[in-house]
């Protein structure tokens, strides 16, 4: 009887595990499904923002106090948006012109734009030197511009109209848009496609060369990087999104905000949203 | 119809007299490749390569050769173009010092020094307290430059104080000189500042100890103990020489024969600016590179 007992006591035992086992296998993918990590893709075609390494290393210690997610900056349009492709589960933080051109072909909605001395709004502008003459400044020698080619020829063409084409300007790809101002300085090239907030920083930091240029034209006002998701992921976004909004308030999240040349975030209103998707 | 086939020919031949050939002093030399590299992408026209370092090329093969534009990467393959290409047209970039070349008039490049206002602005923008700042310099390389840029340094409100070393005797003692005055030293490019490497590691020694910051031109200096470095960005400048090279076959040189180069790269140890009790300007991290902290 004793035999019987032991026997189907261990019966019991091996059932119980094998239980447990099955419980455990089919949470497994659940479980490994919530450590996937969320990736931030960043890629900007406004500015030539080429400090990848070192933003993603203050970004992904940074995000790392809060969870599964991980930045990952691109310096190629095309390889970006390959990338992008059939992405579900991320935050796609990409310019405005940028954002206006895929999101309907990404289906992604802009949640929050970054904000600049307490504006969202900023203005492109074209500078050359003070002696230079507005009309064929863009024949006389290149345009230094931190932006990427197609981004700046857009900016041109608004400036200037339909007659810019590919090869009637030359542009001189710089790092950064100071960069692109000092050029004109320097004289390395005629004119320098920037944002107005780099012309009021040089007033403040360097008035005597400052004095050497002037705005010839002026663009319209557009918004600063935006932050998007696709739709799938809209719902879901919380979390992530409100981290991202408060990280100016941290030392170290204020200090890669200033790395994006931005000083915070703020959300994306109504007319925002219609005017970005067009 | 027969008459259009020495016509294509001709045309033919116009254009392999377009081509540039390219000579890289050293394409396994990593500045250089990168230069190279951002040439070839931004020139529209065939471009032909030789590198120094795996190829051999001749003055005979070189004065027989039909480009009609020659782009020289380093001193090495501009001393070796120069005095076999008549007055054809040639781009140069990547020599240190390429006033020691008194290039000819068909020379047009891009220098390897930045302007020195580019990284006075940039130590004014990151550390607006600096405003002190010690230099070295010899007499034989770089007292113009250094007249210049005092002027300059002058202008974004920078008292910049130099003092002259003749020899490796006389360079520690004139930092020892000059650091109790200032609140920075600016290393510079200058072979009697530190003619070997000792004196780079002795100068950043002896700045640590007084807890003095040490501005500089190369990234790499940053890993050994600078603070700060605004080094020249070199895939602009591989794109500066295509469009000279582009104007220079279109017809329209240049007003400036050579340039400096127009892009920086900004690499900040923020944990040494925190060990001497620097403050940064947050505002001014969007200009940064590479931050290490």
């Amino acid at each position: 009887m004793n035999h019987y007992k032991e026997k189907s006591v261990r019966l019991c035992r091996f059932m119980l595990s094998a239980v447990f086992f099955c419980l455990l296998l089919s949470a497994w993918p659940e479980k490994a499904q919530a450590q996937e990590k969320i990736m931030i893709y960043f890629y900007s075609s406004e500015t030539n923002i080429n400090n990848f390494k070192s933003l993603k290393m203050e970004f992904d210690t940074w995000l790392s106090r809060f969870g599964p997610y991980e930045f990952q900056p691109f310096s190629d349009r095309q390889i970006f948006e390959t990338h992008l492709r059939g992405k579900k589960d991320c935050l796609v933080l990409l310019s405005s012109w940028h954002f206006s051109k895929i999101a309907k072909e990404y289906s992604l909605s802009p949640l929050l734009s970054g904000i600049r001395n307490g504006k969202k709004y900023q203005k492109r502008i074209l500078v050359a030197a003070a002696a230079a003459s507005g009309a064929d400044i863009l024949q006389k020698g290149p345009v230094a511009s931190a932006s990427n080619p197609d981004y700046t020829r857009s900016v041109l063409r608004e400036l200037f109209g339909e007659e810019i084409t590919g090869d009637s300007v030359r542009i001189l790809t710089v790092p950064k848009d100071i960069d692109a101002l000092m050029s004109v300085g320097f004289e390395m090239s005629k004119s320098a496609l920037i944002t107005e907030s780099t012309l009021e920083k040089l007033k403040e930091t360097d008035p005597v060369l400052s004095r050497k240029m002037k705005t010839l034209k002026a663009g319209k006002d557009s918004l600063l990087l935006i932050l998007a998701v696709p739709e799938s992921f809209s719902e879901k976004s919380g979390k992530i999104l409100e981290i991202i909004q408060n990280m100016s308030g941290q030392p170290e999240g204020a200090d890669i905000v200033r790395m994006l040349d931005l000083d915070g975030w703020e959300p994306v209103g109504a007319s925002e949203r219609s005017k970005l998707e067009g | 119809m027969l008459w259009i086939f020495p016509i294509f020919l001709l045309l033919q031949a116009d254009v392999s007299g377009e081509e540039i050939l390219l000579i890289n002093s050293n394409a396994k030399v990593e500045k250089y490749r990168i230069v190279q590299e951002e040439f070839t992408k931004n020139f529209a026209m065939p471009v032909r390569q030789i590198d120094l370092d795996d190829d051999h090329i001749s003055g005979k093969k070189l004065r027989e050769d039909p480009a009609a534009l020659f782009y020289c990467i380093g001193a090495k393959a501009y001393s070796l173009c120069r005095p076999n290409i008549g007055d054809r047209p040639l781009v140069f970039s990547s020599i240190i010092n390429w006033q020691r070349f008194s290039p000819s008039s068909e020379a047009y490049g891009v220098s390897n020094e930045l302007n020195a206002r580019m990284p006075i602005y940039m130590f004014r923008s990151v550390f607006p307290d600096v405003k002190k700042i010690a230099v070295l310099y010899s007499r034989e390389y770089t007292l113009q430059w250094f007249t210049d840029t005092v002027a300059q340094a002058k202008e974004l409100e920078i008292d910049l104080r130099g003092k002259a070393v003749s020899g490796k005797r006389s360079i520690l003692p004139a930092l020892a000189q000059m650091l109790p005055e200032v609140q920075a030293l600016w290393l510079i490019p200058d072979p009697r500042v530190m003619p070997e490497k000792k004196y780079l590691y002795d100068i950043l020694e002896k700045c640590h100890e007084k807890q003095i910051p040490v501005f500089t031109y190369h990234s790499a200096f940053v890993r050994l103990g600078a603070v700060m470095s605004v080094a020249v960005d070199n895939p602009t400048i591989g794109r500066q020489a295509a469009g000279i090279a582009q104007e220079l076959l279109a017809g329209k040189p240049p007003a400036d024969r050579v340039q400096f180069p127009a892009g920086s790269e900004i690499t900040l140890d923020l944990k040494k600016a925190g060990e001497y009790g620097l403050k940064y300007n947050r505002d001014a991290l969007g200009l940064v590179n590479n931050i290490i902290r």
